[in-house]
């Protein structure tokens, strides 16, 4: 089942630190200020540390929840948190989208060029994780 | 007074209780229980102020007004059941029930709570806001200082903020929620910086100060989180706000914030450094302030002064230790050594007019072009006890760059000091976009590194520009060429004295050096250094502007690319006590590539005594160049060589031929001292102007140097070898091969070729060097039906040398030739040898004997002659030097 509408995906490391992020329709924005969304999402990382302590699985579903849009979170055994903000619910469609990035982030941690908790600026990356998005969302 | 209308309320009240059959009977058949006075509206009933309802809310709110809290719980819980056909009524019945509740200390929060929530909900549906803000404010307040649970306070005021639609009231609420949160036990401080930033969005409509209040409050929330869409939010509208509530200063700090660290695209950025512009130029009309861009990557910041640091290149710290050696007396040497040392952590100078360069990498983090004017250092002065003047310090070159999207430029900045003093290096200054004057500081960069931008000032010195007139960048293996060292002064006193050292003395030989034919074995160093560092000759002082031309000889002795590192070290005229010297360096490079390989063999002559042929397979290696050899130099004690073959045509080679040269070489014992002979090939050309023998002194020199440290050799077998080198013949042979190329000329050199003194050492007996004896029985008798007859036959080598080492190859031949006997019962017959019959390598050391075993068999009687064996002899230094010299 595909979904429309805004798509806001990030990786956070470690002290809060965004590792990766990526927009997506982003002029569809619902909320009051279209710039809130990151404060929410940011603001998601107290619910998501207190589901993690919860559950014992990686995918957390949704977490928070302001106006109508939600925050469903994915904590990798390394303590990174992938966070995505949307607007329709699809638990399955967003659990497997976690899972297949954070494949692609493992690989990026095996690189030995890869500086721990940095910015993940790679172009192939970026282009693999939209393709997933594409697939998996759109 | 309240007391008596509370008493008579209270009579009131139970007499109409006492009617409570009637009461009760009419609620069981459902009749309203209001009186007929009770009207209606549409939040239900409004209860007359003589009726039982009213009386008991009367009743409920006086007790408890007067602390009766016992009282009014009981009054408000009786009546909050009698109201439910009014909303409003039991709304405030219920509100009341759980206040009393709270004050009465029942702890039952629970309880408190769902009747607060319940009050909420009847107010809302009856549409009395007002009332239902009310008790959601003592609800919160209730759970806050109570219950001191701040969590569930926060997620109610955070849930209704979220539903409320006054601007205001919304804001009020998240804020709030904002400090709830952040007062819980596990403080979820984001949610409070999200909550605050809610609140300043719904604030602005209202008021700019609590919008600005809020933000300012969220921020050290997000400071340095990196969140792009978050920082620029932030430093946008805190910039926005600051300035519209007149707090330029905070404005243009985040102004400046905005603009360092942006993750918008091109247009955005461009519309906020245009308002940080703006607001930064209301700030500071005139002054400079410090500005966000462009970023300096202050680890490539390098300071170039004329004076070179040698402590990372222990090549440049060698040579500047041999030139302070050969201008120090030798008594004075340790001691300068260990002032050197110490003074290694100076602080670096500057001279009076010479220009200091700056070298820093700037990057412009904005993805539009920025345009800087004026860039240049800003510096502070502290000028010298000496000074008296007021006069400009230094003098700094500005110059004008354009930094495109994203650039990382490297920018070169100069400064010249004009007066005695320290100068600090601060930061650069410069034009932005010609609006705004502004600075960067360096002062980030830590101790470590702004000693470096800590320059002292000295007094007018010389200042040398040396380099090679016409050295080449490619050579030939050996190639010879006379080039000049130009040495210009390019300071503004003379220069009296001038000393250069090299780290490849082998490679540059000056006019005048001296020659050795008996190489020291002892203090080699000292020898050694007398090449590596030497006093260039000047007739006068150099004058200022003024330069000398010093002939040099270059050779290229290895193949590959040659770092050719020169240290010059002068003196001014006029004695300096802040520079009492300078160093300069200069380098070249050369490309060598091959052109010739030799291998040299010596055998003795079969014809005549004391002679000895020698060899010499040569190979052009070169790709492309055709190599003749016009002369042969050598020098030798005793020996001579002349050519086997006529020489009168020129050797000459093809690239990739080879051939051999062949040369007699003969002893001469009436010679008294070192001969030093030439052999022309081509009787055109002169090698008399090439100091061949000084540069094959020092080739050989290096060669003992590295046989020494290669065999750590002790001082007492050094001081032998002196002696005997002092004292015995030397039985050493050193060949120049001169060759051409077309207009190049080289020289390859072929050093210690050894041969087997023939004349006793000197003080010994009457001995040949090596001495050989062969024992065997001289008569047998055997039965050749039992098979061969074998005669075991004893070699006994015997090393008469003192003091050299001999080494030889044992080779037993065939036998073949025959005995002319009288008697001819005994027939000629062949023999063969048995088992081993070549030994390699044995070596003999001095005054050693070794004898070996060999098996000869022979098939049938006869007389046969054993002296067939083959010894070929070297001694073993000079064969190790040879592998060593090329």
């Amino acid at each position: 089942e595909k979904m429309s509408g805004e798509l806001l995906f990030v990786i956070v490391g470690k002290n809060d630190k965004p590792l990766y992020e990526l927009e997506h329709n982003s002029e569809h924005r619902e909320m009051d200020d279209p710039n809130l969304v990151h404060f929410f999402l940011h603001s998601s990382l107290d619910a998501v540390e207190e589901c993690a302590w919860k559950k014992d699985t990686m995918y957390l579903k949704v977490v928070d929840v302001f106006q109508n849009m939600k925050v469903s979170a994915f904590v990798s055994a390394g303590n990174v948190k992938y966070l995505l903000l949307h607007s329709q619910k699809n638990d399955d469609t967003i659990k497997n989208f976690f899972q297949e990035v954070h494949e692609l982030y493992l690989k990026v941690l095996l690189n030995p060029f890869y500086e721990h908790n940095s910015k993940i600026e790679s172009p192939i990356f970026d282009d693999r994780v939209r393709n997933i998005l594409r697939r998996r969302f759109l | 007074f309240m007391k008596e209308n509370i008493s008579s309320l209270n009579q009131q009240y139970l007499n109409e209780r006492n009617s409570f059959v009637s009461y009760k009977v009419k609620a069981w058949f459902g009749s309203k229980l209001r009186s007929k006075n009770d009207s209606e509206n549409k939040n239900g009933v409004l209860f007359n102020f003589q009726s039982m309802e009213f009386l008991q809310r009367r009743l409920a709110d006086w007790a408890f007004l007067l602390c009766d809290y016992g009282l009014a719980h009981r009054t408000y819980k009786s009546i909050s059941g009698m109201y439910q056909n009014s909303t409003t009524w039991e709304a405030g019945a219920r509100e009341m029930l759980g206040i009393s509740s709270v004050l009465l200390e029942l702890h039952n929060r629970t309880n408190e709570d769902s009747l607060f929530e319940a009050a909420h909900d009847l107010y809302e549906g009856a549409n009395f806001r007002m009332f239902a803000r009310r008790t959601l404010l003592i609800r919160c307040m209730v759970l806050c200082d109570w219950y001191k649970d701040f969590r569930k306070a926060a997620s109610i005021y955070a849930s209704f903020a979220d539903t409320e639609t006054n601007q205001q009231y919304k804001a009020l609420l998240n804020e709030q929620a904002a400090y709830n949160y952040v007062l819980n036990v596990h403080s979820s401080y984001r949610r409070y910086g999200f909550r605050l930033v809610l609140a300043s969005t719904y604030f602005k409509e209202t008021s700019l100060n609590h919008t600005l209040r809020c933000l300012l409050q969220a921020y050290p929330i997000y400071e340095n989180q990196k969140w792009s869409g978050i920082t620029d939010f932030l430093h946008f509208h805190l910039s926005r706000y600051s300035y519209n509530q007149g707090r330029l200063e905070d404005a243009v700090h985040y102004s400046s914030k905005l603009v360092s660290n942006n993750s918008s695209d091109s247009l955005v950025q461009s519309s906020h450094f245009r308002e940080y512009l703006r607001i930064s130029k209301l700030f500071i009309d005139s002054n400079s302030i410090t500005v966000p861009i462009p970023n300096l990557k202050l680890d490539t910041l390098k300071v170039h002064l004329q004076d070179f640091y040698s402590d990372y290149d222990p090549e440049w710290k060698k040579m500047e230790t041999n030139i302070h050696m050969i201008n120090t007396p030798k008594d004075r040497r340790k001691f300068k050594m260990m002032i050197l040392r110490r003074n290694n952590k100076r602080q670096r100078s500057a001279i009076i007019g010479e220009i200091i360069y700056v070298e820093l990498e700037v990057e412009n983090p904005l993805a539009l072009p920025i345009q800087f004017s004026e860039m240049k250092l800003y510096c502070h002065f502290d000028k010298s006890e000496e000074e008296s003047t007021d006069e400009i310090p230094y003098e700094i070159l500005p110059f004008d760059t354009v930094l495109l999207p994203k650039e990382t430029k490297r920018i070169l900045f100069a400064l010249r000091p004009l007066r005695k003093g320290i100068i600090h290096i601060e930061g650069l200054s410069f034009t932005l976009c010609d609006t705004l004057f502004g600075k960067r500081s360096f002062s980030d960069l830590g101790a470590k590194y702004m000693s470096q931008l800590s320059i002292e000032v000295k007094g007018s010195m010389p200042l040398i520009k040396p380099r090679y007139i016409d050295f080449p960048s490619t050579a030939l293996h050996g190639e010879i060429r006379k080039v000049n060292l130009r040495i210009k002064n390019k300071g503004s006193t003379p220069v009296s004295s001038l000393s250069m050292s090299t780290n490849l003395m082998n490679y540059i030989t000056l006019e005048g050096e001296e020659f050795k034919e008996i190489l020291p074995t002892l203090d080699i160093e000292a020898e050694l250094l007398k090449f590596n560092s030497k006093i260039l000759p000047l007739e006068d002082n150099l004058e200022p502007n003024e330069h000398i031309d010093i002939p040099i000889w270059f050779r290229a002795c290895g193949t590959g690319i040659k770092h050719l590192k020169n240290l010059y070290y002068y003196l001014p005229s006029e004695k300096n006590s802040d520079v009492p010297y300078r160093i300069q360096r200069a380098a070249a490079e050369v490309n060598v590539t091959p052109s010739i390989s030799f291998e040299t063999s010596v055998i003795p002559s079969e014809i005549k005594p004391h002679s000895y042929i020698l060899s010499i397979l040569v190979k052009n290696v070169s790709e492309h160049d055709t190599i003749s050899f016009e002369n042969v130099r050598y020098f030798s004690y005793k020996w001579v060589i002349s050519p086997l073959q006529g020489m009168s045509e020129k050797f000459t080679f093809e690239p990739q031929q080879s051939g051999t040269l062949f040369f007699e070489v003969n002893l001469v014992e009436d010679l008294d001292g070192i001969m030093v002979n030439n052999i022309k090939i081509s009787e055109e050309f002169d090698a008399d102007s090439l100091p061949i023998l000084p540069m094959m002194y020092k080739s050989r020199l290096l060669s003992m140097n590295k046989y020494h440290n290669d065999t750590d050799i002790s001082e007492e077998l050094a001081e032998e070898e002196q002696y005997l080198a002092t004292i015995t013949e030397n039985h050493y042979l050193n060949i120049a091969l001169i060759w051409s190329c077309g207009e190049k000329i080289g020289a390859h050199f072929l050093e210690n070729i050894s041969f087997l003194p023939t004349k006793p050492w000197n003080g010994s007996e009457e001995k040949n060097p090596l001495s050989y004896y062969i024992d065997s029985d001289q008569s047998i008798v055997h039965n050749f039906e039992q098979g061969f007859c074998i005669v075991p036959i004893t070699i006994t080598l015997s090393n008469n040398s003192p003091f050299d080492t001999i080494v030889l190859d044992l080779e037993c031949l065939e036998s073949f030739d025959e005995l002319v006997m009288e008697n001819e019962m005994y027939n000629q017959s062949n023999y063969f040898w048995m088992g081993v019959s070549e030994i390699s390598n044995i070596v003999l050391p001095p005054c050693n004997t070794e004898s070996f075993t060999i098996d000869m068999a022979v098939s049938k009687p006869g007389l046969y002659n054993v002296n067939r064996i083959k010894f070929s002899v070297y001694l073993e230094t000079a064969r190790r030097m040879k592998s060593t010299i090329f």
